[in-house]
């Protein structure tokens, strides 16, 4: 139910559009009217609005998961990064709400209760605390309401201040704790990011080049250097590009920082400021660049890893980075950090990431302008996950703690990405984090699948070749015969070979500590073709020191190549020995003659070849993993 | 990369399978020379 009076400071019509309203700021001469049951109180004026790139108005419907809702309230709130609009929403069912805007981006947040939430003071940035679900702190802050409009369910007045703390949750779920001035929650707020659509607020989208302010043309109140401000409702610090000065972004600019002397950029910038580039189907400005560093090993200044951030905007999607390091590129967007699953590794959108490196980050050098109040030598607390291409990063500040992602891009694509010519930007060095290893594939499954394939030609080849016996004989050795002597040389009756390939010769004995050598000759009986053989075995057996053994064997092959088929007879002259106390005698040696004999040893030599590829690149692999990880805090397998 | 790997093992089954077939050995084959069956004389045996 609606109520309605007369301004007490300027007489105008003021309405109370819902019954649980508690203030309203008069439209006419921006009073703030306090109810007070049946009469209202002047509470004194409220500041202008301050000019802020947000679309929402007062007064405008739209609806949220089906059910409407109006706005009906704006309280513009200072804190260490700026001014930030939250705007008041009723829904039908007198359910109250705040559409909170920050850097171009909304969460529709709703009243929910405080139960069991932990103290202020007990609350550290990344903490996971339960909150009707499990959240993580992302944000510990205190706020100050700076100017009202509309009329608001709560008695807040300008000059109100109260610690908050921001969390996020699974499912895109974001919320903020209202601790009031004490250390006990007195009001909680969950909701999700939304976008004007999702809010069915579309149709204000229409003015988004009206309410984003031109770039303003400003003068570097150190040096007079003429500067570009691109985001003036945005940026909150600029670094003059001339003398390095770091400014704060009030309206105009005030130096907060001047450096001792002119201070030149410790890199040189790839990209000038306002350049622009396309990137995933957007155009992208860019606004500023910073050079990072981390302590190295020795913990020396001149032994920092440094990088290069480049930070770009496009109006509809807000902010991302570009960083270089070493010549390697990655695009990087912010993450939601309650989605962010905690386990030995982690888990973000559905992709693993394996710790890498933990360091303190700080910003030495930096240029242009930045949508928070960066300063010189501010302090990160970096913790890096890898998942190539991917790289995952958790920024923890004593109050705030932010997750970001990470894509590796190649050079060329960077180059492209800003119109530049191939081979603009310096060469990569080393091994990035997230470089994908340049050595893929037949790991696994391809291997296995390669080897299946050609053990199926194997198994053709095989069973393509007709083994036969074509000739075997047992040559009895005369009694009294010495080895060697002209009268054991045997010469077989003729035999034929068909078809073509090999033979494979056995020759093999009963032999008992004794050796037996055959030198032969296969010779066609047609022609002077012949193929000479030499086999020897050896088989030798006895106890030492009580344990038995034994070796070498009783036959002995030989081959003979691409033999042609015809007729042809064997001529063997055997030797043979033996060591004490065996007899340096045999009775007889048997011959067999095979046709087209299976080698094995080559088939050891064709899968040696085939496995020999996947272990070279195996091993290419593993060296570029260990270049990877020889920069991180598990060099050496750590 | 994977294409060329598969390639790679069909040149050496193939390699293998055509050595296989035709016989190839790499301790010698049969060449022409005063060896043949008019040329051994001696001991005429075995079974």
């Amino acid at each position: 139910m609606s109520y309605e009076a007369l301004c007490p400071s300027c007489g105008a019509a003021v309405v109370f559009a819902f019954d649980a309203s508690v203030v309203r700021v008069c439209p006419s001469c921006r009073s703030l009217l306090v109810r007070e049951g049946a009469s209202i109180a002047n509470a004194g004026r409220v500041a202008e609005i301050v000019s802020t790139p947000s679309l929402l108005k007062l007064g405008e419907v739209g609806s949220w998961q089906r059910e409407s809702f109006q706005i009906i309230g704006r309280v513009q709130i200072e804190h260490a990064a700026g001014v930030w609009d939250e705007w008041r929403i009723v829904f039908g069912d007198g359910r109250f709400g705040w559409i909170a805007e920050s850097l171009g981006r909304r969460h529709l947040l709703i009243d929910v209760p405080t139960r069991d939430l932990p103290e202020f003071g007990k609350l550290r940035a990344g903490d996971r605390i339960y909150a009707s679900v499990n959240v993580m702190v992302t944000e510990l802050g205190e706020a100050r309401a700076h100017t009202l409009a509309g009329e608001l369910p709560q008695d807040l007045r300008p000059g109100d201040t109260w610690r908050y703390a921001d969390v996020a949750g699974p499912k895109g779920a974001f919320g903020t704790i209202d601790y009031g001035e004490g250390e006990t929650a007195v009001a909680m707020f969950m909701g999700s990011a939304a976008t004007l659509e999702q809010l069915g607020l579309a149709h204000l989208a229409t003015n988004v080049q009206a309410a984003k302010a031109a770039a303003k043309a400003l003068q570097c109140p150190q040096c007079g250097g003429a500067l570009t401000l691109r985001l003036p409702d945005l940026s909150q610090r600029m670094a003059c590009p001339y003398c390095g000065t770091l400014l704060a972004v009030e309206g105009e600019l005030k130096a907060v920082e001047v450096p001792d002397k002119q201070s030149k950029l410790s890199f040189k910038l790839q990209f000038p400021l306002g350049a622009k580039a396309r990137l995933d189907g957007a155009t992208w400005i860019v606004l500023g660049a910073m050079e990072r560093s981390a302590a190295g090993e020795s913990g020396s200044e001149s032994d920092r890893f440094r990088w290069r951030e480049y930070l770009l905007h496009e109006p509809a999607r807000g902010f991302r980075w570009l960083v270089e390091d070493r010549g390697h590129w990655c695009v990087v967007d912010n993450a939601h950090a309650g989605e962010l699953a905690m386990v030995s590794t982690k888990t973000l959108n559905g992709v693993t990431y394996k710790h890498f490196v933990s360091s303190q980050a700080r910003v030495d050098s930096l240029v242009g302008e930045f949508p928070w109040a960066v300063a010189r030598g501010e302090l990160t607390s970096a913790i890096d996950y890898i998942a190539p291409p991917m790289i995952l990063s958790e920024e923890f500040t004593g109050t705030e703690f932010t997750v970001s992602v990470g894509r590796y891009i190649e050079r060329g694509d960077v180059e492209k990405a800003f119109g530049m010519k191939s081979g603009s930007l310096p060469r990569p060095s080393g091994v990035h984090p997230a470089q994908p290893n340049p050595v893929t594939g037949l790991a696994g499954t391809w291997a296995v699948a390669g080897m299946l394939i050609v053990g199926i030609v194997f198994l053709f080849a095989l069973l393509s070749m007709r083994t036969k016996t074509v000739y075997q004989t047992t040559v009895r050795v005369p009694p009294g015969v010495v080895s060697g002597a002209p009268d054991t040389v045997f010469i077989s009756e003729p035999f034929t070979i068909g078809g073509a390939g090999n033979v494979e010769i056995e020759v093999s004995s009963s032999l008992n500590n004794q050796w037996l050598y055959v030198d032969g000759t296969l010779a066609s009986t047609k022609d002077e073709l012949a193929g000479d053989f030499e086999a020897e075995a050896g088989f030798y057996q006895g106890v030492t020191d009580g344990e038995s053994w034994s070796e070498g064997s009783n036959k002995s092959l030989a081959y003979i190549g691409r033999v042609p088929a015809g007729e042809y007879t064997l001529r063997l002259a055997p030797q043979w020995g033996a060591i004490a106390p065996a007899v340096a005698r045999i009775d007889n040696y048997h011959v067999q003659i095979r046709r087209s004999v299976p080698r094995g040893s080559y088939l050891l030599i064709a899968i040696v070849l085939i496995v020999l590829w996947p272990i070279v690149l195996s091993a290419r692999r593993m060296s570029f993993e260990t270049s990877r990880w020889s920069e991180s805090d598990h060099a050496g397998g750590g | 990369m994977r294409s060329k790997y598969l390639l790679f093992g069909f040149v050496v089954a193939a390699l293998y399978t055509a050595a296989s077939v035709l016989g190839f050995e790499m301790g010698g084959t049969v060449t022409r020379g005063p060896r043949g069956v008019q040329g051994l004389g001696g001991y005429r045996g075995g079974k």
